[in-house]
């Protein structure tokens, strides 16, 4: 793969991550609001389960694609410095994507909600807990990130004068 | 990795790296400052021994024995919901009620009536809980609604973080479902 459909793949790739973030995230949003018992929260959770699992698969691709073909500086006005820090925080954000999503695989799994081997007794409380508390600081972790690559986005704009800034690069 | 292209993350400096170390150190605190989560489990607080030490000069009905009024069944919905939904007590969200179930983010409640605060295994509680166990606080119906109408005026630095149920007759509701479901 060269350069040229590495980027475009990239790009394409950081659409299809921020489209499954929103609903992910609108699904964390209802999801507690629905008591546990209900039928609704079995949907709920199966939605959310497979939702977040396809961002986990497709951060660790988009991830890879940035190690093999790391973003260009296309703004000139924009220093190395800055660049540099906005760089880092839109990396984080894929890798607490990542984060995010393996804890979420061992939080389901040790709920008894994902079974690898049909029959195999999967439920561990203390493993439940100490990964669902990691899911939820990923949680929190990515929440801050976006805000401050928002941050960054209009403080280069009044600072350098650059109109564009992305997300997810 | 192509040599021509600049990989900004070996040119970064070590306070580019910081801002995101902060954050990250930040997000470890948020769901113990904002749900009262704790990420261990493996916290033993009292043995069956101690705990009937806790209970044997204390002179407490049975409340398992007692024969609830029968109900409706659209009473018996509002108990539900009162303990279950969003709009009522959010009970369910963080504690299990009946005999299976296994602890969740918090204590299962089955026959937590007649119990010492801070007993269950699986749970790390809050040194203030733990300091009210020694205190000698029994779970009744009386000292559950004290409680849930205002947690953090009855037992300053507990960690379930609500600011209480204000309403009188859902907290009643409650502790009729509370009872009920341990019967």
């Amino acid at each position: 793969m060269n350069a040229i459909k590495a980027e475009r793949l990239s790009s394409s790739l950081s659409w299809v991550i921020f489209v499954l973030f929103v609903v992910v995230f609108a699904n964390m949003l209802e999801l507690p609001r629905i008591p546990i018992e209900s039928p609704d929260k079995d949907s709920l959770r199966n939605f959310h389960i497979a939702t977040g699992s396809l961002l986990f698969a497709c951060s660790c691709f988009r991830a890879y694609l940035w190690l093999q073909y790391p973003p260009q500086r296309k703004q000139g006005k924009l220093p190395i410095e800055a660049y540099n820090q906005l760089h880092i925080l839109q990396f984080s954000l894929y890798c607490a994507f990542i984060a995010q999503g393996l804890t979420g695989i061992v939080t389901a799994w040790s709920d008894g909600l994902m079974q690898f081997l049909p029959g195999a007794t999967t439920v561990h409380h203390s493993l439940w807990v100490l990964s669902g508390y990691l899911h939820s600081v990923f949680g929190f972790f990515y929440i801050a990130i976006i805000l401050f690559i928002i941050l960054t986005g209009f403080y280069h704009m009044i600072r350098y004068r650059v109109w564009r800034f992305s997300i997810f690069a | 990795m192509p040599k021509k292209m600049e990989f900004y993350l070996k040119t970064a400096k070590k306070r580019h790296w910081l801002l995101v170390l902060i954050l990250f150190v930040i997000s470890c605190y948020l769901p113990y400052l904002i749900f009262g989560a704790y990420p261990f489990a493996n916290k033993t607080n009292a043995t069956p021994d101690e705990v009937g030490l806790l209970t044997q000069n204390v002179s407490l009905p049975d409340f398992y024995q007692n024969n609830l009024d029968e109900i409706t069944a659209k009473q018996r919905k509002l108990e539900e919901d009162a303990f279950t939904s969003w709009d009522g007590g959010k009970c369910r969200f963080c504690h299990s009620i009946k005999r299976d179930d296994r602890d969740r983010m918090a204590p299962n409640l089955h026959r937590i009536l007649g119990k010492p605060a801070a007993v269950s295994q699986n749970f790390t509680y809050s040194s203030a809980l733990i300091e009210m166990r020694k205190n000698g606080l029994i779970w009744t119906p009386e000292t559950i609604n004290a409680f849930i109408s205002n947690p953090e005026n009855y037992i300053p630095g507990n960690r379930m973080r609500m600011e209480g149920i204000k309403d009188p007759k859902t907290r009643e509701l409650i502790i009729n479902y509370i009872e009920r479901e341990s019967q």
